[in-house]
């Protein structure tokens, strides 16, 4: 089957990129040539990629191409971002251990054929080498434990 | 011989013990990494980077360096081992060095690359020193409006010796300039997109764009091409090649380093461009062409010595005019001013040791490659056998608390992680990330050049084509351009990529 060439989207991102750009640009003083404002620059860039993002579109509308998709990784791309959020939630909040656990036995689980075992050791190594690489060698300044439960 | 002064001036600073080990710890670090598939330079340098903050600038620098080359040494192991290369400048290396494993020949492959890799480096260095001193000294004469013009120039050469699409690539360039833009305005004082969070009035961090696109984006697509992977552990077999072997691949080892120089130096060539040239070259000029994929040692030798010597030359134009020409380069502009240097011609007069010690590093880091990787390629083959799926969680981690230490900032987290999923959106379009690292860091030097440049000339914007450098740099962008898009260069460009 015949579908539209991935360029399309592209462009179109493009375009709503330099738009949004220019929208929320659109308080700064533009100035004159000779004494720029803060928006003058930022003007040009978005219109630049406004005429770019067309450009890719039209030059994606004149082609068609063999439909090729995959599927996305969804599970991957759910567990591993979400894996990182999670560390950023809980690094501050409850320490380096817990975050870091949180992170590995959400991220794991992108892989189809994990098994809880392996997820448990995996988390419970990698919080081990954290704390000795950033915190015992590197002497990063983090809280280790959920604050009360540090000696 | 003021070359030998530099030069001396250049070891003394790279062979005091500090410096040795951070050389070294950068060289085995990113061999390491460089070998494990998956993992590129880019990711790797920037998952690295903020660890080097806390060190003195010059060692920072030299262990980057040494991060940057091993990662190349490590990419061309598992190339020749595994078929799977680590980086792209290793593509060619797997056609005949895989071939060379394949046919129990693995050892002599991995040991001609080392050899091949270290000369180019040792040549590529002494070309980096000569040349430095007269371009910095061309560069002193540049004002604002020949610095603009010179990077637009350095842009526009990039994407068009780069990869893929030219339209989507220079529209990378132009994302990368604006969310450059985000932060305050240095000449007035202005807040610009950062919608009221104060943690963005310095600026997005490129290492949170950089781990963002190259490190998260990298690990999610992972999981949409799944690959099989035949390692040969058992077969390395003898190390040293014999005569026959050494006097075949030293005449690609030339060439190659010659090419790898040269090509290095343009903006967007560096490693990759230049092992795709020598290979090709060593397959035209062979006398039996038909060897070439099934193992023949000018294949790995070639293109080897070219990506070594490339990454060795793409240095001169980030240390003398402070124009990154590929994305490693960015890394390291990036990493400079974070330690409070402004790159550009300055550095060499106003900090010759650190000039001059990061280039005699790379002459030592080279050594140093040369005599880890040799006796201890068993150890890289161990690693490559560990599974992807225990090596993703450990990058993660890595990759994460490193964006985090820079700021102690948690929403560089969450932000790295939006880049991530705005990375895979990218690759899923078929938008290379590269470009927009380039235009990230040479946004708010292009802007300021601009301002600049017009307010000397009081406004005048025929400024940037009445000075003569400045309009024949601009010229020279045009014309490129225009090669490009002209159909019989375009298909020649589009075969050379296939090849």
């Amino acid at each position: 089957m015949k579908r539209l060439s991935r360029d399309v989207a592209a462009g179109l991102l493009f375009v709503a990129i330099g738009v949004a750009a220019l929208v929320a640009g659109s308080d700064y003083r533009s100035g004159t040539l000779l004494n720029m404002g803060p928006g003058y620059f930022p003007r040009i860039v978005s219109a630049l990629m406004i005429v770019l993002g067309a450009l890719v579109t039209l030059a994606g509308l004149r082609q068609r191409t063999e439909s090729t998709s995959r599927p996305w990784p969804w599970r991957a791309l759910v567990l591993i971002l979400g894996g990182l959020v999670l560390f950023g939630l809980a690094l501050e909040r409850v320490g380096l251990i817990v975050a870091v656990v949180a992170l590995i036995a959400t991220s794991a689980f992108a892989e189809r054929e994990r098994g809880i075992l392996e997820a448990i050791s995996l988390s419970a190594v990698l919080a081990a080498l954290a704390w000795l690489v950033f915190v015992k060698a590197l002497g990063l300044p983090m809280s280790v434990w959920p604050e009360g439960m540090a000696n | 011989m003021e070359l030998l002064d530099h030069l001396a001036l250049g070891f003394q600073v790279a062979l005091t013990l500090d410096n040795l080990i951070y050389c070294f710890a950068g060289v085995v670090l990113g061999t390491l990494i460089g070998v494990l598939p998956g993992i590129g330079p880019v990711a790797t340098i920037s998952m690295l980077l903020p660890f080097t903050f806390h060190l003195a600038p010059t060692s920072a620098l030299i262990m980057l360096a040494g991060i940057y080359y091993g990662a190349q040494y490590g990419g061309s192991t598992s190339a020749i081992l595994v078929n799977l290369p680590g980086e792209a400048s290793s593509v060619v290396t797997c056609l005949d060095g895989y071939a060379m494993a394949r046919n129990g020949r693995a050892g002599h492959a991995l040991a001609i690359a080392a050899i091949g890799s270290f000369v180019a480096g040792c040549i590529a260095t002494l070309i980096l020193a000569a040349a430095a001193p007269p371009l910095a000294e061309l560069a002193f004469r540049f004002g604002a409006a020949e610095y603009f013009s010179l990077m637009v120039l350095g842009l526009v050469a990039a994407v068009v010796l780069a990869q893929g699409s030219l339209l989507k690539a220079v529209a990378m360039i132009a994302l990368g300039v604006l969310l450059g833009l985000v932060g305050m305005d240095t000449t007035t004082g202005d807040q610009r997109f950062t919608f009221g969070l104060p943690e963005l009035s310095d600026g997005i961090g490129f290492v949170v764009v950089a781990m963002g696109l190259f490190g998260f984006a990298g690990i999610i697509a992972n999981f949409d091409a799944p690959e099989g992977r035949e390692i040969l552990t058992r077969t390395i077999g003898r190390l040293l090649p014999s005569w026959k072997e050494l006097r075949q691949a030293s005449g690609a080892i030339v060439r190659g380093t010659g090419i790898g120089s040269v090509l290095g130096v343009l903006p967007g060539g560096g490693a990759m461009l230049a092992s795709f040239a020598s290979y090709m070259l060593e397959k035209r000029i062979a006398k039996d062409p038909s060897r070439f994929g099934k193992g023949a040692i000018e294949g790995v030798a070639g293109p080897e010595s070219a990506n070594n010597a490339g990454a060795q030359t793409s240095f001169i134009p980030m240390l003398t005019l402070g124009l990154p020409t590929n994305p490693v380069m960015a890394l390291m502009v990036g990493a400079m001013m974070i330690q409070g240097i402004q790159p550009g011609p300055q550095v060499m007069t106003s900090q010759p040791e650190l000039f001059w010690g990061m280039i005699a590093s790379m002459w030592v880091g080279n050594l140093m490659l040369v005599l880890l990787n040799l006796p201890l390629v068993g150890l890289w083959v161990k690693l490559l056998s560990v599974r992807y799926s225990i090596l993703y969680p450990a990058i993660l981690l890595f990759s994460v608390v490193g964006v985090y230490s820079l700021n102690s900032s948690v929403l560089e987290v969450f932000l790295a992680a939006a880049f991530g999923l705005f990375g895979y959106l990218l690759l899923r379009l078929g938008c290379e990330p590269a470009p927009l690292l380039l235009g990230l860091v040479l946004g708010p030097m292009l802007e300021d050049n601009f301002r600049r440049a017009l307010t000397i000339a009081r406004g005048d914007p025929l400024v940037f084509v009445t000075r003569p450098i400045s309009a024949g740099l601009l010229l020279a962008a045009a014309l490129l351009l225009l090669a490009v898009v002209a159909p019989n260069i375009r298909k020649a460009r589009e075969q050379a990529f296939k090849e």
